[in-house]
């Protein structure tokens, strides 16, 4: 009786036997299939056929406007004995490895500095990202001007605090220009190497460091002892996408110095671009680029396994 | 049920603890001004000061622009607008504008959309192999766009989607899927998941679980999501400077880099004006959600 | 200030790259013979002589009949340019324009040439080898 009492109305639902796609609408792998659908038809499509093309292309001697034919390795070989390309190499190789070094150093530093308590603490970290925030090309364009051989308001502060006598050719010395895109990188690199290092240093219980200050350590001591060892894994995951994007920059070489006096700023990357669309060499231009892959995974392998967590920093012995 | 949603929401609201107190009350001030207060603001100059050259450069009439030793260089008493002016009435400028806010907006809803279901199905699901895909996502992220650009340049063309936006809007989720799909996989992991057990017991089907349980606790990591994914559009210059060719179609850092400069005359006040007003967008944008901002970036990197 | 021609080397011939902006009307268009007699009514005296006035002599004729336009002597610093369509090479140089000449200019073979010895990265004889080298591959 009691079931009759609270029956509603509209729910007279008859109990079914569950069929084979019922149990196939809530079966795992089924959902996952179709939950992964879009991401994985983009991903596919995009970024994993075009990386197998891309290699197959620098195998081929395609041109802008007609399919090649298959050449072998004709295009590495080509490359192999090609000045330009070497240089490119040469200028990837310092460009990554200086620009890396000094955005760790002064982004840690940078962190460091912001760890400690500040007035207006919140706006000062807002400040400090923005450079970061910023499209690259548009502070190019900025850092392009203050380059500038005639107006460079860097080269008129110094002439007019005497330190030289004419105007600084930024951009147009090979070396200068060198040194200066790889500022201009630093300057675009430190603000979000400092903000992640900062996000590590917050979570750094300061237990530690009141231990250490009872037992006389200094402050560089407390850094060395406490502060970086902690810091590594994070540092290791900072350090590989810092490497991996400086590696395979474009936009600020491009928008700067379009590979620069006499190819001095020519990376890998707008080498091949040169090659490959402005002069109309796909194939050569895949090649350039297939042949950035060694090196990548070579800076990405060192950055991952080089600063991975140790068992000393869980409170184990080290093996 | 709803002590749980009330519980895992009041979680994500405390901030971390902030350790920065510590040990400071034994420095003196001297001592802070010179290794502290110092060494930041010339930092913070240093990070600062190309951004106000830009402002300064793109409100000073012409003949102070280039006569730094009559004028002074670093203040004008009779800014114009005129830069801005020929800027936005002059050239396409607010053509590029639109045409990027287009793509950006286009690609990011298409990656979230992508990068929700899929980190949801990873995390959640836990489907054969998930954690292979996961990790294939994550590394699709490492494989830059300077390496598949040519390749894509060919596909692209073969598609027909040369030189139109679509090229873009197909293409950016490329760089835009994996990183979200990480972020947004770390999001959902602080759900606790008995919520969705009580759904699943109260016989929701998956979809309305994620609709309506786990999206509106997810809010923080989708706007963080978004807004990330919104500032690497604009930010993307290679794919937009090898698939669109005619000057109606391009992007705003295309555009600045190429339209600007007549053979050999520069006209820096507009060129300054455009890469101010270009950056504009995104540093509203960020101002308004820079803890967002933030966590995105930190959150990804400590997965 | 003056203006001069470049001095002619040991080949004999002038050798200037000067830049060529070809008035071209494509085969599929729909309305060819509108096209043509466009080409025609902007190449006439009465239009193409007010058109150099107003370019000051920064843009030359191809047509032997401006020669005349008294633009060129106004100024005695412009008569150089006159000449220019007679003693520029076009973009292939010796060679024939098409798609390997594009493809030279855009990796900047020549310019690269005289750039690597004027900085002192090779010599002469590394320089020319260079540019050699490239040219060989794209004109085979």
């Amino acid at each position: 009786m009691a079931d009759t009492l609270f029956e509603r109305p509209g729910t007279s639902r008859v109990a079914r036997d569950v069929t084979a796609w019922d149990r196939l609408k809530v079966h795992r792998d089924w959902l996952g299939m179709w939950f992964m659908l879009p991401a994985l038809a983009i991903l596919i499509l995009f970024l994993a056929y075009p990386l197998g093309l891309g290699v197959w292309l620098s195998f081929t001697d395609a041109r802008i406007g007609r399919t090649g034919a298959f050449i072998g390795i004709e295009n590495y070989e080509w490359l192999w004995g090609d000045s330009v390309f070497w240089l490119s190499v040469f200028n990837t190789l310092l460009y990554t490895v200086v620009a890396s070094i000094i955005k760790f150093a002064v982004g840690l530093y940078l962190a460091v500095l912001l760890n400690h308590s500040l007035p207006f603490k919140a706006i000062i970290r807002s400040v400090v990202l923005i450079p970061f925030i910023v499209p690259t090309v548009l502070s190019a364009i900025a850092f392009w001007w203050l380059y500038d051989s005639q107006f460079s308001i860097i080269s008129w502060s110094l002439r007019q605090a005497g330190v030289i006598t004419t105007n600084i050719d930024f951009l147009g010395d090979p070396w200068n220009a060198r040194w200066s895109v790889i500022f201009a990188n630093i300057w675009r690199g430190v603000p979000f190497v400092a903000i992640t290092l900062l996000a590590g240093l917050q979570t750094m219980p300061p237990s530690l460091y009141e231990a250490a200050t009872i037992d006389g350590a200094s402050q560089w001591q407390m850094f060395r002892y406490i502060t970086y060892p902690l810091l590594t894994p994070i540092i290791a995951v900072v350090m590989t996408f810092s490497v991996l994007f400086t590696f395979t920059d474009f936009q600020l070489i491009w928008a700067m110095t379009r590979g620069g006096p006499v190819n001095a700023t020519h990376l890998m990357a707008t080498l091949s671009y040169q090659r490959a669309i402005l002069s109309g060499y796909l194939g050569e231009g895949a090649a350039i680029s297939t042949a950035m892959i060694p090196f990548l995974l070579a800076a990405i392998l060192l950055s991952w396994f080089g600063l991975q967590r140790r068992k000393w920093q869980q409170g184990e012995s080290n093996d | 049920m709803t002590e749980l949603l009330a519980g895992a929401k009041a979680i994500r609201a405390t901030p971390a603890a902030d350790h920065s107190e510590g040990m400071s009350y034994l420095e003196s001030l001297p001592r802070r001004l010179v290794t502290l207060y110092l060494p930041l603001g010339l930092i913070m100059l240093v990070l600062l000061f190309p951004f106000y050259w830009m402002a300064l450069t793109a409100i000073k009439p012409d003949e102070q622009l280039l006569n730094l030793d009559r004028f002074n260089p670093f203040w004008t008493w009779t800014p114009t607008l005129k830069h801005i002016q020929k800027l936005l009435f002059e050239t396409h400028y607010p053509l590029w504008l639109w045409n990027t806010t287009l793509v950006a907006m286009a690609s990011t809803i298409l990656s979230i959309i992508a990068s929700v279901l899929a980190a949801y199905a990873i995390v959640r699901l836990r489907y054969r192999g998930a954690q292979w895909v996961g990790g294939a996502i994550f590394l699709a992220y490492l494989i830059p766009p300077s390496i598949l650009f040519i390749p894509l340049s060919t596909v692209v063309f073969q598609y027909g989607l040369f030189d139109t936006p679509f090229a873009l809007i197909l293409t950016y989720p490329t760089i835009l899927i994996p990183f979200s799909t990480w972020l947004l996989m770390g999001y959902f992991k602080t759900i606790p998941f008995e919520l969705e057990e009580c759904a699943l017991i109260d016989g929701a089907s998956r979809w309305q679980i994620l609709t309506k349980i786990v999206l509106p606790l997810a809010i923080p990591g989708l706007i963080s999501a978004f807004i990330f994914c919104f500032t690497l559009c604009w930010n993307e210059f290679i794919y937009a400077l090898t698939f669109i060719s005619s000057s109606q179609h391009k992007t705003v850092p295309v555009a600045i880099v190429n339209e600007f400069v007549d053979g050999d005359i520069y006209r820096w006040g507009s060129l300054m004006a455009g890469a101010l007003v270009g950056s504009l967008p995104l540093v509203v944008l960020y101002a308004f959600f820079v803890e967002h901002y933030v966590s995105a970036m930190t959150g990804a990197v400590k997965e | 200030m003056d203006h001069a021609f470049w001095p002619i080397g040991p080949i004999g011939k002038p050798t200037e790259l000067h830049l060529m902006y070809p008035v071209l009307a494509m085969n599929y268009t729909k309305y060819p013979q509108a096209s043509k007699a466009l080409i025609a009514y902007m190449l006439e005296a009465d239009q193409f002589n007010k058109w150099i006035d107003s370019a000051q002599g920064y843009l030359t004729h191809c047509l032997n009949a401006y020669d005349s336009n008294p633009v060129w002597t106004a100024d005695p610093k412009r008569t150089v340019f006159r000449d220019a369509a007679k003693r520029s090479l076009t973009a292939g140089g010796l060679g024939s324009v098409g798609e390997k000449a594009a493809t030279a200019i855009a990796d900047f073979l020549v310019l690269d040439m005289f750039a690597n010895y004027c900085t002192g990265r090779e010599d002469v004889k590394g320089s020319i080898a260079q540019a050699e080298r490239q040219a060989k591959r794209i004109y085979r």
